[in-house]
């Protein structure tokens, strides 16, 4: 079985390799998919906790911090509930900055960041 | 190597083969010069990352990632790609900047703090037992329970935030006509 840190080194590598991307590519629809691609990495980190990682107190998986262990949806896989939400934020983050991108071609007919310096100084 | 001896290492094996497609289609989605490329190799990204979700009991992200990265962002991306430039006008020479050398060592540099950290951290991993003792019923039945009874709030805020996206790219996206403005 892959352990707690293969999971981790690998979106280790992956987070990096996102935010090499999106620092050195020029085109914005490349550096908006480096920008996926490290929220990917994040999203791997987090369901990755939420399948090894027990409760301190207990060693158990299921968590008593909402009280009463016997209830089936106290503690569990949190992780995974918060990847849903990545998820949800990310597909809304990628439309609103795909029709920014858009709008910014319509207008000014390049989408090369550096050629769009309009709001610099 | 007998059978059984594979069957044990089987997931072991899968998570290194999905390892290697990830780390190779974001270095091609980090490095390609061309974009069409870069937006194909990030949907195999993605869905190798399905299948790390599979790996980690994670069925129903593995769904929606399958649904939502590979069926809705890459497509839309590849929209964005088509709409934008010209795809041999993509094909920049100039395709990234001058500063590779010291984006190159900031990258390097956390990718090996993160992963000495990572290794050197005494992680309270569960046990197999208990972790089967606790989730006998898959993990989507839980995360169903999670998502709809405490998590409910921000569950429909979810869904305020991407009706408000929507109507957003709408807006910012749509083409003004001047018979339009009256």
């Amino acid at each position: 079985m892959p352990t707690l840190t293969h999971y981790l080194t690998l979106s280790a590598v992956m987070f990096s390799i996102g935010l090499f991307g999106a620092l050195t590519r020029r085109n914005a629809i490349s550096i908006l998919m480096c920008i996926e691609i490290m929220l990917n990495a994040v999203n791997i980190n987090l369901a990755a906790f939420s399948r090894y990682l027990s409760d301190p107190l207990t060693g158990r998986y299921l968590s008593a911090w909402f009280g009463d262990v016997a209830a089936p949806w106290q503690g569990g896989p949190l992780g995974q509930v918060f990847v849903v939400f990545t998820i949800t934020v990310a597909a809304a983050e990628a439309s609103v900055a795909l029709a920014i991108v858009l709008a910014i071609y319509r207008s000014r007919k390049t989408i090369q960041i550096d050629d769009i310096n309009l709001m610099k100084w | 190597m007998n059978a059984q001896a594979i069957q044990h290492n089987l997931p072991l094996f899968s998570f290194y083969a999905l390892a290697a497609a990830i780390t190779a289609c974001c270095l091609a989605v980090a490095f390609s010069r061309n974009i069409v490329h870069c937006a194909i190799f990030l949907a195999g990204a993605f869905f190798c990352v399905a299948g790390v979700f599979i790996l980690l009991d994670a069925e129903f992200l593995a769904a929606i990632q399958v649904i939502v990265y590979v069926g809705a962002v890459a497509i839309l991306i590849l929209f964005a790609v088509m709409l934008s430039e010209k795809v041999e006008g993509a094909r920049d020479r100039r395709h990234q900047t001058s500063q590779r050398v010291p984006a190159l060592a900031g990258a390097a540099a956390l990718g090996a703090a993160a992963v000495s950290v990572v290794r050197s951290h005494p992680w309270n991993a569960v046990s197999e037992e208990a972790y089967w003792n606790d989730m006998a019923g898959g993990s989507v039945e839980n995360l169903g329970m999670l998502l709809l009874q405490p998590y409910a709030l921000p569950f429909e805020i979810a869904s305020v935030l991407l009706l408000a996206a929507m109507v957003g790219a709408i807006v910012i996206a749509r083409r003004l006509k001047e018979d339009d403005r009256s």
